[in-house]
């Protein structure tokens, strides 16, 4: 079993039960489990990943903690093995997005002590020394993107400086900052959610598609990964993009004619690369049906991006949403004046 | 024939010479085998037999059974050729034909004695060595004295120490013989190992000598009572005597260390060398009143020796793929079925191996110690030194059933292919195997990452600060999966001719964990490999490199053998040997730049 997943912030402490699953799914197979096919966004938990959390909550100390217990996508656990929590109820638990399994959970812990504190009964409250009215007052509100907002951290935390006075490589504009994402390689721990998180976006565009394509070196490592979980052929048009020519004979024989194709990414400044892969595939007659990746610069919900293909692209993590400092420009002196406004405003500013 | 030469025809490096050069060989053994020690008393001391039926027979037999490696040195292709036998057999013949008394027979300048009578032979016409008669060049017989004068570095002062024996800076590597490269270095190594692996009572000549020798303390006794009565006249005579039988008492020590091991044999299959200590002897010895401890470091003193020419001789054969390859020896092992003298070899540092005859291989290495610095179960060096033993010639291939799945993946689906392909800057590739398809094919692929993931997860298990960087597309690849899989950190090295079109941020490799496992796709040269360790400094943070392939090259001239990195290689498969050109021989140029660019030429 792998050690618990957690997302702590001051008040609470999310345990997303998914996300462990997959995890120790993960560590079976380097145990020399089975290897394809592992990624589900339907989950069964083992009984012994519920005990893991039972010795975790009863082990922490500071029983002000709200632990909240995230089972979206748990289909399955079996019967009897939250019975032991009713020790627990001294702690401040909550059973968040509990869906079809209310019922079996009540069974469990008993209605006494469960309490219904959404009109879904997606919510459960378990505590004796809490009440819902805290629950809305202290944590609804920061629940809601605490996942997104879990992604951005790591974002943030390989987003890099970048000399201002150089021109970035691949692209040719000039920016402050640089999104390390050969440095999130090196972080396992971090990694590894971003891949998770990868694979529930994808699930979520409920698109069909017959194979990935990367564009990058890093965009090949992560569509290695996600296209072995998703059972999926993996094309890499590596060095593609505004800077540099891709070697179409390369991929000539991988783009197939009437094939739909799933692009991933690590990171998007202002998506050139997805238009010249669009265009390989218009000539390849092959589609590009839409796109994920870690992170993106360029609003792809944005009016100019929903004109074109870059509307059908999803990244983790807009940096533009969030306190990263990254600003673009064509110019270096442009780039100058763009980080003195943010200066002087002393807050996250948009690139022109 | 005349009875002490009998027999010698049958081993198989006399056998390998072809046509009028076996003829001449026979004749050169006729001739000169008379002219051999058989006893070889001087002023007291008493050498061990250098004649021709025990000793030049018993190198014959080690270097035909010991040493070559029999599937490959005689192989017509890449093997040995014949006229290289016929110069090592004649090194073999007149090595130390100046230990013969009417040259010198001064032991310390014995193996220059015999190159200078070599020359001398060669110029007189009547001899079988001069060239009309053995067909031997000037070239040939000035690498043949090299390699005779080589085979011991003597204490001539007018030499230097750094230039005696196979340090002699006039050693060839390659010689131009007749018509033929004769690899003058590789023979000089071998007369030399063969000779020092000389030590087994096989050697042992007529028991005159040896009981010469113990009458001698006896004799010494006397002569030291008579000196202690003498007058002045007679003193300086009964000195004489007493330094000669005082040799002679010498002497015999060094005579009975060949009764410690009655045999010297090598296992085909994994070219271990079993010296086999003669227990009968040992039990004798015990029952005589000799202690265990005196007859252990008897065995560790002839070993040490013994132990010190293979490791030179194995660093040498193993700089050069091809040499490595015509060798048979991998390791040189003790045996013995007395458990106690086993016991106490087993505590001496320098012995690597040992084994106790009817039981398994016991094998020590006192010296290594694990990664994290802890001394390893027996068990532990045992898997080990049997891994080392195998990876000598080549990396070691993981898993067999794996290597044999592959092989049969690549010929199914036609992934070997041949055109053009340039390999480094400076070496082009005939054929090569589309390692993309193995990759792409999810089924195939997982087979190979499960054996990557099983192997690292054992070698490294006690070992949590490690990183696996993938080298080049393809073994960024394998490493990303291998990685993610184990929960390791990952990183990558961007193949230097993709380096311009890659940023600099991607281009760099830091590394914070203290050790490395590198992973590629492919490996022939290791020039790469090497080009990454030197250019990031990590020469000593590698710890392991994994690649689906090793493939092995056909042709000796082309490769820069790393044997260090060969060593701590793990590898799927090494069944599709490579075709490599200089790139400056290569048709496929143009005048000044090779056309090759990667690309399949159909």
């Amino acid at each position: 079993m792998q050690g618990l997943y957690t997302i702590g912030k001051e008040r609470f402490e999310v345990i997303s039960l998914a996300y462990n699953n997959f995890l120790n799914d993960l560590n079976d197979i380097k145990d020399g489990g089975k290897y394809a096919g592992q990624y589900s966004q339907e989950r069964s938990l083992r009984g012994k990943e519920i005990e893991v959390i039972y010795d975790y909550i009863q082990g922490k100390e500071d029983k002000e903690i709200t632990i909240i217990i995230d089972m979206n996508n748990i289909v399955f656990y079996p019967s009897r093995a939250f019975e032991k929590f009713m020790d627990l109820k001294e702690n401040r638990i909550i059973f968040w997005r509990v869906a079809d399994l209310s019922k079996k959970l009540k069974n469990d812990l008993s209605d006494y002590y469960l309490e219904n504190i959404d009109s879904n009964g997606n919510i459960l409250l378990f505590s004796n020394i809490f009440t819902k009215e805290e629950f809305f007052r202290e944590i609804q509100s920061s629940l809601a993107d605490i996942y997104i907002n879990e992604c951005a951290e790591i974002v943030s935390r390989i987003t890099k400086n970048h000399d201002a006075e150089k021109p970035q490589e691949s692209s040719g504009i000039y920016s402050n900052s640089y999104v390390h994402i050969k440095d999130l390689f090196t972080k396992p721990y971090d990694y590894n959610y971003i891949i998770f998180e990868l694979l529930s976006l994808i699930n979520s565009l409920n698109i069909q598609f017959d194979a990935l394509v990367s564009t990058s070196r890093n965009g090949a490592v992560i569509a290695n990964i996600l296209g072995w979980l998703l059972e999926k052929k993996v094309v890499h048009c590596t060095s593609l993009g505004p800077k540099y020519a891709i070697e179409v004979n390369t991929v000539n024989k991988e783009i197939r004619k009437g094939k739909k194709y799933l692009y991933i990414f690590d990171f998007i400044c202002l998506g050139t690369e997805i238009k010249v892969l669009n265009a390989l595939l218009d000539i390849k007659e092959a589609e590009l049906v839409g796109g994920v990746g870690i992170a993106n610069y360029i609003d792809f919900d944005s009016p100019y991006a929903k004109r074109n293909v870059l509307g059908n692209m999803k990244g983790l993590v807009n940096i533009m949403n969030f306190e990263i400092p990254y600003f673009i420009a064509g110019t270096k002196e442009d780039l100058k004046i763009l980080m003195e406004e943010r200066a002087n405003r002393g807050r996250t500013s948009k690139g022109v | 024939m005349e009875g002490h030469q009998r027999g010698y025809e049958s081993f198989e490096c006399i056998s390998a010479i072809n046509g009028t050069d076996l003829d001449k060989f026979h004749d050169l053994v006729k001739h000169y085998s008379k002219q051999l020690c058989t006893n070889l008393s001087n002023n007291g001391s008493v050498y061990t037999m250098h004649d021709f039926g025990h000793h030049c027979i018993d190198l014959y037999k080690i270097v035909s059974r010991v040493i070559l490696n029999c599937n490959s040195a005689y192989n017509n292709g890449n093997g040995m050729k014949s006229r290289e036998f016929y110069i090592l057999n004649i090194a073999i013949l007149l090595h130390d034909i100046g230990m013969n008394k009417v040259i010198d027979m001064n032991r310390g300048k014995h193996s220059y004695d015999s190159a200078d009578f070599i020359k001398k032979e060669y110029n007189i016409c009547s001899s079988p060595l001069a060239e009309e008669q053995s067909g031997l060049t000037r070239n040939e017989i000035a690498g043949l004295r090299r390699i005779v004068q080589a085979h011991s570095d003597g204490n001539d002062p007018s030499v230097p120490n750094c230039e005696r024996g196979l340090n002699n800076p006039k050693i060839q590597e390659n010689l131009n013989g007749k018509e033929v490269i004769i690899r003058e270095k590789l023979l000089a190594f071998i007369l030399r190992l063969a000779d020092e692996l000389d030590v087994t009572s096989d050697r042992i000549g007529h028991s005159s000598i040896e009981e010469e020798l113990e009458n001698a303390e006896e004799r010494c006794q006397d002569i030291l009572y008579k000196l202690s009565v003498c007058n002045h006249d007679e003193k300086e005579e009964l000195e004489k005597q007493r330094d000669i039988y005082f040799a002679a008492k010498e002497s015999l020590e060094h005579w009975k260390l060949l009764y410690l091991f009655q045999e010297i044999k090598r296992e085909e299959k994994d070219g271990k060398a079993y010296l086999i200590v003669d227990d009968e002897y040992i039990e004798q010895r015990i029952q005589s009143g000799d202690s265990i401890q005196n007859l252990a470091d008897q065995i560790e003193r002839v070993y040490g020796k013994i132990k010190k020419e293979f490791d030179k001789f194995e660093e040498f054969v193993n700089s050069n793929l091809i040499y490595s390859g015509l060798i048979g020896l991998k390791q040189i092992i003790i045996s013995t079925g007395n458990k106690e003298l086993h016991n106490q070899i087993m505590k001496k540092e320098g012995i690597i191996g040992m084994r106790v005859a009817g039981g398994g291989l016991v094998t020590v290495d006192l010296n290594n110690q694990n990664l994290d610095g802890e001394e390893k179960t027996i068990q532990e060096k045992n898997n080990e030194q049997d891994n080392e033993q195998s990876t000598l010639l080549k990396p070691t291939v993981i898993s067999p059933k794996c290597s044999i799945e592959l092989e049969k993946f690549i010929e199914e689906r036609n992934l070997f292919q041949v055109g053009h392909f340039l390999l480094q800057d400076s070496i082009c590739a005939r054929n090569w195997i589309d390692i993309a398809e193995i990759i792409e094919t999810e089924k195939q692929f997982r087979k190979c990452i499960q054996e990557f993931v099983s192997h690292i997860q054992k070698k490294m298990s006690e070992v949590d600060d490690y990183i696996i960087v993938g080298l080049d597309a393809k073994g960024m690849l394998i490493a990303s999966r291998i990685a993610f899989i184990l929960n390791r950190p990952f990183s990558y090295v961007v193949p230097a001719k993709a380096k311009k079109n890659s940023g600099s941020i991607d281009n760099d490799l830091v590394l914070k964990e203290e050790k490395v496992i590198l992973v590629t796709d492919a490996i022939s040269t290791f020039d790469t490999v090497n080009s990454v360790i030197t250019e990031y400094s990590i020469s000593d943070k590698v710890k392991a490199i994994y690649a689906l392939f090793f493939r092995n090259s056909v042709d000796e001239n082309y490769i820069q053998y790393h044997s260090d990195l060969v060593k701590m290689t793990y590898i799927l498969n090494d069944t599709f040997d490579i075709e490599i050109y200089k790139n400056n021989n290569c048709r496929y140029k143009d005048t000044k730049k090779c056309k090759a660019c990667n690309k399949k030429v159909y």
